[in-house]
């Protein structure tokens, strides 16, 4: 009588036994992380209705707002995003290539910017604080627009602003996690670039994010 | 065999080359997001506001189908990603109600001490109800 063996499936490699191949495999962890991404599409884009719909009933008080506002430390930021979104893309290409140390060197550039992302954002929040206009019992407005619309505006600004740096936040805790795994050669991450491409879907979305926050709160045109 | 043309898991890997130009041309399309946003183009405030928004959508297709691969993604990837966007953009049906509610004003709409006098006779508090002036005329 034959014995009855185990197939050696100790080890499996990067290929799961429920897929085919690794296109398969690959091809459903990417459309996963997109039916993600589009349910967070969702929740940003309710903020974005309730913004245009303020907008459009409020154009002048809306502009005159949006005055309070930094444009060109939200500039340096928006170039802060880009290079990381750069950044990401060359780790995700290095990952494919398998080349860990390059992948470490790119995944330590998207740390630093998102840092220096959250260090900007701390300070212009700091100072909307110091000048009374975060929305509650301390806001305090004296600028050209309705001071029941300006605090609209900064409720949005902190709801939108607010929301896209927890996303921030989150993607550095998701770096920081990414790094460490290539620096210690896991084969979780080495051994298939998957892991490395879905955290960088993440990035790449919040970058997206900001790309319409950026006109949209510091860029508005006088009506 | 130079870069370009090397495949992992009979997976295509991008050229360095195309994701610097994808880099530089974001670059360019956020310096020309800012740059418009300072002219006063004529047509007013809202040919503004379509250039800034043409130009982010501009670049946020870049990053989805360049960074994020979309390109060489496979249809049901693609649906995806669209779909996302034209989702997104269903939400804006919400305007049908705000941009048509002057014209047909009612009167629970209007505070009592708006500063302007809503210029429409036929306003009532019931539907179906004939505005009292009308039901004057008739006597």
């Amino acid at each position: 009588m034959a014995a009855i063996t185990a197939p050696a499936h100790d080890h499996h490699g990067p290929l799961h036994h429920q897929f085919d191949d690794l296109e398969q495999q690959n091809e459903t962890y990417i459309l996963g992380m997109w039916a993600f991404l589009v349910q967070e599409i969702m929740f940003f884009g309710a903020l974005f209705v309730s913004y245009a719909i303020m907008r459009y009933k409020h154009p002048m008080d809306w502009w005159a707002a949006h005055t309070e506002l930094d444009w060109k430390l939200a500039g340096v930021n928006t170039f802060n995003l880009l290079v990381s979104s750069f950044f990401v893309a060359m780790a995700v290409r290095n990952a494919q290539l398998k080349q860990p140390g390059k992948v470490v060197g790119w995944l330590f550039g998207v740390i630093l910017c998102s840092l220096i992302f959250l260090v900007i954002k701390y300070f212009e929040y700091s100072l909307k604080w110091q000048h009374h206009l975060v929305p509650g019992p301390s806001f305090y407005y004296t600028g050209e627009a309705n001071a029941g619309v300006a605090q609209t505006f900064f409720g949005l600004y902190f709801a939108m602003t607010g929301l896209h740096g927890i996303h921030v936040l989150v993607g550095l805790i998701i770096f920081v996690v990414l790094t460490g795994l290539w620096i210690a050669r896991k084969p979780i991450v080495t051994e298939d670039y998957i892991p490395t491409e879905m955290c960088g879907l993440y990035w790449h979305f919040v970058d997206l994010v900001w790309i319409f926050l950026y006109p949209l709160f510091y860029l508005i045109p006088k009506p | 065999m130079s870069e370009h043309t090397e495949h992992t898991h009979g997976h295509h890997v991008d050229s360095p080359k195309l994701y610097y130009g994808t880099f530089a041309l974001l670059t360019v399309l956020m310096l020309l997001t800012i740059g418009a946003s300072q002219v006063h183009f004529p047509g007013g405030s809202l040919v503004n506001n379509l250039i800034a928004m043409t130009i982010a959508v501009l670049k946020a297709a870049l990053v989805v189908a360049i960074f994020m691969g979309v390109r060489k993604g496979s249809g049901l990837i693609k649906l995806y990603a669209l779909g996302g966007f034209v989702w997104f953009l269903l939400f804006f049906i919400m305007f049908c109600d705000y941009m048509t509610r002057s014209w047909e004003p009612v009167r629970g709409w209007v505070p009592k001490d708006a500063p302007v006098a809503v210029d429409y006779p036929y306003v009532t508090d019931t539907p179906g109800e004939r505005p009292a002036h009308e039901a004057k005329a008739e006597h």
